[in-house]
């Protein structure tokens, strides 16, 4: 093996050895996207901690337990030295007992997801992603999953409900959707990050019944993140019907603004006629403000606004005149 | 471009890139250490000259700049330090020197034009030979030398012009800008042929003057009109000879005609003390207004003395009468035609006749205001108020518009909508919410053009009502329990409202809250306020009915429930529900924790002495929990805060509750248990299993940020080496961009993102925009897009995949799922990471967000539309879209001078998708780069204080909310959904309010 040749391997195998990633993509890495990506999963505990030359880090781990695949019986991570973002080596202990998610390159291990691939080996997750492993797709692995969402462990249920939104294909029953929905309430509650995902399985259940308890959320919302999140996935929901339950629901100005930043989202023409919809329904005046300079900036003539009072279109003309899209700085250097 | 004078080679250490992870500890040892660290904070640009807006400046003048340390002369080179011509936009040429160590001097290559203004831009990355930086840029504007009186050079109306139009303003262009100051009242007169002035209003516009008549002009008339040699421009020279423009206005054949009348015909009960008032189709001669051409006279044909008055426009004729006039009595106003007759300017008369017959009532007493909301003199008033004013009779809605009606907030004057209340009031309603703290005023015009009653007694006087508003944007907010729809309510039950703030206490105890039947009884109650102010609870005195309707309402308004800040609810709030037949006895389960870490993982927790959250849920079988009266048990070495002080700033929930520990509230260092004590709305309590933790204090040692920490955030790498900057890959990727396409659209673009991602980086660490700092608040770091010069920066790679993944990678292929990876340095040893690539595989990797998202896209569509498709499908190739620079629209659209207005709604539309992606990716970018660039600066030292931040192994906030920056995990639509910020403990270091030993 020449030196070059011997540089190049080592260059590669430091490529496809590193064990550490940096800030990871959530649903890139669930417990049950590492289950896929891996080849084998294990419960494996570190025996040794070194630093190795070109300041890389090598720490070896013995399979204690083997979930899944053919892992060997001990393998080695290396990673570069030193504490940096995602690198997971450098905190780990002699001792220390760790799930890992490992997928195979040539003739070495390394992680799956990134850091999210190797983490602690609690009871509960390791249980979990026995049940994944066994359960890989189907009404069985929904089902696990939407139980999931209850986990006391942050981990599991956090990846359930990424999990669940990035299923192929979706196949609730009346009983998941209910668990859905709690869940989701629970968690716009809470102000927690789980609340995105679990809004994506919401509106892809394309179930009427939880679009109309969500937009009653979004109309009654006193907080405009929780409403802007809500109004994303009400605008996706392959649901017939919502912007005509907002316009109907608008009966108070707060609830009315809400409708109008709806509409606003629609595309060009559907937000048109929704905004002329509710234009007819709603006498707020700061509602009416709203809406008309949705319109005129859409393009629809001033005279076409006369149910708004003059004021109201003078005002919305003088507003969408100042307003200004983004305009970056192009001034020539 | 300014060429600095060199006199110092750049060092070259700056071109070194520090690959090497830390040891153990933290330091890049990549970078050597750079120049001595001594000096604090940022740069100061003590004074200059020019100063700011001066005039008559020498055109050999050079610009003089004296700073308080001794500047490094190479960063005057950089490309935000210019000076411009400010009409223009044309770059000056010209060479740095210092001239002291601290006093630089910029002189033009050649000498400035003469009376040319001109602006001068200092770069916020000018540095000192320390590597301080500015930090705020800099500009000032200047006139140079200005001696030539100015000059017309173009008027809109030529002189000796025929058939002008009678009602227009004549414009006047000038070859400089005119001095405002300068137009007083004799320096343009408008004047008749008989010498005779006609009412006009001058106004400035930059360099030029518009003359505006008050009233139409007569018909076929030749006017003059004269600007004297006392206007001057803004450096002070006068006219040369004053200015004549004679023209001749167009004939004019065209009868006034009546447009409208008061009092209307036949009306009744006029006031005794009216002035019916005419208004024509055009202004009109006031001296035709007399006995023979309009006919006053009352029910026995005896005539009215009157006087006219004409409206500044003499569109509207005002006939007084000489006396008041006899009430109940008829009389009669005709305007005739034929031999004497009212005629308009040009001398027209009147086309038709006009009688107007009305009765005098006895009412001659102006409308007094009664009642207001808000009050006059009122403060804490909310901004989104709708005033309303009540008077002591019937107005005439006629007169309520909003010219009569007006608004206004520190001075300056608020749209609102005007419209009558009922017979006797008016309401005007802010179309948008009114600042807060602003000194505001409601108007009523009095006087023969204002508001009046029914029988036309105009107001006196103007009647004004002033308040201040409140310094709270926020409407309040309830929870109501039991809630709307409650069934089976048990018999023994209180109710309760449970507010998102601190109510002001005594509007509590009213009856703001109140429990009635449903047909509006009012049931007795024990009223009691929650510890700190957030709810109220209703204790019937008695038990209430079995299987009966209640109603808890709340009052708003003024004499309603209240915020601490006075904002009040701008409608009423009730829930109904039904009881039950029984009783309620069995106490609500409730557990505790901290930061929202389950029970399981709580031993042996350490925290800081503030910033944390004690948080709890609770739930009551067949019942509600009443969440304002929990209490907060706490054991420690010392008295912690109290439930009230934890109460105040909590966020509450039905079966909820989340409360931080303020600074000001800080506990101190040692061991604690925390129990929380809460009751159900029948008053059975429960008490949850005690939580022990330990406090630990932090530190003061070492700062992160000696000076301002810079970072180029660097899109020009090209890690793949397929010979285009990775960050340029992925907008091919997103269909940002084609190759081939319109390439100014694409530049627009790829600003705008740039743009974006600067921005929204900034606003994470506190900063402006374009990065400046915005107060105390602002993080001591500064982001640029290109090469900050020769001060000392952290480099942050931004674009491509992960380096560490598979080669070759494209759409559909599999993510890594690592979108970024930085040096972690603690305490920021360093200030000049390179986290650009490298063996290390560092930098910001948005490609990756990219083949997840795509990937998951391929598997859900066309079933589902994922929030990263809602995006990105128009644009994506891959996804079926329309590149940016392959559009037909994008020419047009893509541009800083794109006018909506003017557009078609295919090309607003085509804009605002583009835009739309635009700022959805710019924020992922920031967000990511927020984080790395988190760690590079000490973020987040593991372990508990004094020694961590309570990050955890991964360097990551432990137990992080998925809003956190430094979370360890993100998720797209979470990043484009909801707002991220640092956690408060990761914040304070930033903001170095607390440190690490």
């Amino acid at each position: 093996m020449t030196p070059a040749w011997r540089h190049r391997a080592r260059t590669a195998l430091l490529a496809l050895a590193l064990a550490g990633a940096g800030r990871s993509q959530d649903g890139a890495s669930t417990l049950a996207a590492n289950l896929e990506a891996a080849d084998a999963v294990v419960v494996a505990t570190v025996t040794e901690h070194e630093s190795a030359p070109q300041d890389m880090l090598r720490v070896r781990f013995v399979v204690a337990t083997s979930l899944t695949g053919a892992p060997p019986a001990a393998f080695t991570l290396t990673e570069p030295a030193g504490a940096c973002c995602g690198r997971s080596l450098f905190a780990l202990q002699q001792g220390d007992v760790r799930l890992a998610f490992l997928r195979r390159r040539g003739p070495a291990w390394h992680v799956a997801g990134g850091p999210r691939g190797l983490l602690p080996a609690t009871a509960e997750v390791v249980a979990h992603v026995r049940e994944l492993a066994v359960h890989r797709s189907g009404p069985a692995r929904t089902a696990l999953l939407v139980a999931a969402l209850d986990a006391p462990g942050p981990r599991i249920a956090d990846d359930a409900a990424l999990a669940l939104a990035a299923q192929p294909a979706l196949a609730l029953d009346p009983a998941a959707r209910a668990a859905i929905g709690s869940a989701l309430q629970r968690e716009l509650d809470r102000r927690s990050g789980r609340a995105a995902p679990l809004l994506e399985v919401a509106a892809r259940s394309a179930d009427a019944g939880l679009r109309d308890a969500l937009l009653e959320r979004y109309l009654a919302s006193p907080r405009d993140d929780e409403a802007a999140l809500l109004a994303n996935g009400l605008l996706r929901a392959p649901v017939a019907g919502t912007m005509d339950l907002a316009i109907a629901g608008a009966t108070d100005e707060r609830r009315g603004l809400r409708a109008a930043e709806l509409a606003s989202g629609l595309g060009s023409d559907e937000a048109v006629a929704a905004c002329f919809g509710l234009l007819a329904r709603t006498t707020a005046p700061r509602v009416q403000l709203r809406l008309c300079e949705e319109l005129l900036a859409r393009g629809v003539p001033a005279a076409q606004l006369q149910r708004a009072p003059r004021a109201v279109v003078d005002s919305a003309q003088k507003r969408v005149a100042a307003r200004r899209l983004v305009r970056p700085s192009l001034e020539a250097r | 471009m300014l060429d600095a004078a060199r006199t110092t080679t750049r060092p070259t250490w700056l071109g070194v890139l520090g690959l090497l992870a830390a040891c153990g500890g933290g330091a890049d040892a990549g970078a050597p250490a750079s120049a001595s660290l001594t000096a604090l904070g940022s740069v100061q640009l003590l004074s200059h000259d020019p100063a700011d807006g001066a005039i008559q400046v020498a055109v050999a003048s050079e610009i003089v700049l004296q700073f308080d340390a001794a500047m490094a002369t190479e960063s005057f080179g950089d490309d935000d330090t210019e000076l411009r011509v400010e009409a223009t936009g044309a770059l000056v040429p010209g060479t740095f020197r210092l001239v002291t160590p601290q006093r630089a001097h910029f002189k033009p290559t050649t000498p400035l034009a003469l009376e040319t203004d001109y602006v001068f831009r200092l770069s916020p990355l000018t540095c000192d030979e320390d590597g301080r930086i500015l930090d705020v840029e800099r500009s000032f504007r200047f006139r140079t030398l200005d001696q030539t009186p100015p000059r017309l050079v173009a008027a809109d109306i030529a002189d000796n012009a025929t058939g002008v139009i009678r009602d227009r303003p004549v414009r006047l262009t000038f070859d400089e800008r005119i001095d405002p100051a300068s137009l007083t009242a004799d320096a343009v007169q408008l004047r008749n042929s008989a010498g005779q002035r006609l009412a006009t209003t001058a106004t400035a516009a930059g360099a030029a003057i518009v003359v505006a008549p008050h009233a139409d002009l007569p018909g076929d008339r030749q006017f003059t009109l004269t600007v004297a040699t006392s206007l001057r421009d803004v450096a002070g020279n006068t006219l040369a000879a004053a200015i004549q423009r004679t023209f001749r206005t167009a004939v004019d054949a065209v009868q006034p005609t009546v447009q409208g009348a008061w009092p209307t015909n036949g009306r009744t009960g006029v006031s005794p003390l009216a002035t019916p008032r005419i208004v024509f189709s055009e202004s009109m001669d006031p001296a035709s207004v007399g006995p023979s051409s309009v006919r006053f006279r009352d029910e026995w044909n005896s005539p009215v003395a009157y006087t006219v008055a004409a409206s500044p426009d003499q569109r509207t004729l005002r006939v007084i009468p000489a006396l008041p006039l006899a009430p109940n009595r008829n009389y009669s106003l005709t305007f005739v035609t034929g031999g004497a007759v009212v005629r308009d300017v040009s001398g027209n008369p009147l086309a038709t006749s006009l009688t107007c017959s009305f009765r005098t009532g006895t009412d001659a007493a102006p409308p007094q205001l009664v009642a207001s909301v808000p009050h006059d003199g009122a403060d804490r008033v909310p901004g989104d108020v709708v005033v309303e004013l009540q008077c002591n009779e019937a107005l005439d809605p006629a007169w309520i518009v909003p010219a009569t009606v007006t608004i206004a907030a520190n001075g300056v004057e608020w749209d609102a909508l005007v419209e009558p209340l009922g017979a006797t009031g008016v309401r005007a309603t802010p179309l948008t919410p009114l600042p807060t703290g602003a000194a505001c005023t409601v108007r009523l015009v009095g006087g023969p053009e204002g508001v009046r009653d029914a029988n036309g007694n105009p107001l006196a006087a103007d009647l004004v009502v002033a308040f201040t508003t409140s310094h709270d944007a926020g409407t309040p907010m309830a929870l109501l329990l039991p809630p709307e729809g409650a069934v089976d309510v048990a018999r023994n039950t209180a109710v309760c409202a449970t507010f998102d703030d601190v109510m002001d206490t005594a509007t509590l105890l009213g009856d703001g809250v109140e429990l009635t039947t449903d047909a509006s009884v009012a049931i007795a109650c024990d009223v009691s306020v929650a510890d700190g102010g957030r709810g109220v609870t209703l204790q019937p005195k008695q038990t209430l009915a079995a299987n009966t309707f209640y109603r808890v309402r709340v009052r708003s308004g003024p004499t309603g429930v209240r915020r601490a800040s006075g904002n009040w609810l701008p409608a009423p709030l009730s829930a109904r529900f039904r009881t039950g037949a029984g009783l309620d006895f069995v106490a609500p389960t409730a557990t505790c924790t901290v930061n929202g870490i389950a029970g399981s993982r709580q031993q042996g927790l350490a925290l800081p002495p503030d910033g944390f959250t004690i948080d709890f849920d609770a739930s009551d079988a067949g019942g509600f929990v009443d969440m304002t009266r929990c209490e907060l048990l706490l054991d420690g070495p010392a008295a912690g805060p109290s439930t009230a002080t934890l109460l105040a700033a909590a966020t509450l929930g039905n079966g909820f509750a989340r409360m931080r520990v303020p600074m000001n509230a800080a506990l101190a260092t040692g061991s604690w248990t925390c129990r929380v004590r809460v009751p159900d709305l029948c008053g059975n309590y429960a008490v949850t299993a005690p939580m022990a933790f330990e406090v630990v204090q932090p530190t003061t040692t070492m700062l992160p940020f000696e000076r301002t920490q810079v970072v180029w955030i660097r899109t020009d790498l090209d890690l793949d080496r397929n010979g285009r900057a990775d960050f340029d890959d992925d907008l091919l990727r997103l269909g940002f961009t084609v190759d081939g396409g319109h390439a100014a659209s694409q530049a627009f673009v790829r600003q705008a993102l740039l743009d974006g991602v600067l921005a929204e980086t900034s606003r994470l660490y506190g900063r402006g925009p374009r990065g400046e700092p915005t107060g105390p608040e602002s993080v001591a770091i500064r982001f640029a897009t290109r090469s900050p010069g020769q001060a000392s920066h952290m480099q942050m790679g931004v674009g491509g995949f992960d380096p560490s993944g598979p080669p070759g990678r494209s759409y559909g292929s599999e993510s890594t799922g690592v979108l970024g990876r930085a040096v972690f340095d603690l305490r920021n040893g360093n200030a000049s990471e390179r986290n650009t690539g490298g063996g290390q595989a560092l930098g910001v990797f948005p490609g990756e967000m990219f083949l997840y998202q795509a990937r998951l896209h391929q598997q859900v569509h066309p079933s589902y539309q994922t929030t990263f498709a809602q995006r990105f499908m128009p644009l994506c190739p891959q996804m079926g879209g329309t590149p940016v620079g392959a559009h037909l629209h994008d020419a047009a659209t893509l541009r800083a001078d794109f006018d909506d207005a003017a557009a078609t709604s295919s090309q607003r539309a085509r804009r605002q998708t583009v835009l739309a992606a635009v700022g959805a990716w710019s924020k992922v970018i920031a967000i990511v780069l927020a984080h790395e660039i988190g760690h590079s600066v000490g973020l987040v030292a593991p372990g508990a204080a004094p020694s961590g931040l309570h990050g955890d192994a991964s360097l990551h906030n432990s137990f992080a909310g998925a809003t956190e920056v430094m979370a360890a995990n993100i998720s797209y639509e979470t990043m484009v959904s909801m707002p991220y910020a640092f956690r408060d403990i990761d914040m304070a270091y930033l903001r170095q309010r607390v440190v690490m030993r």
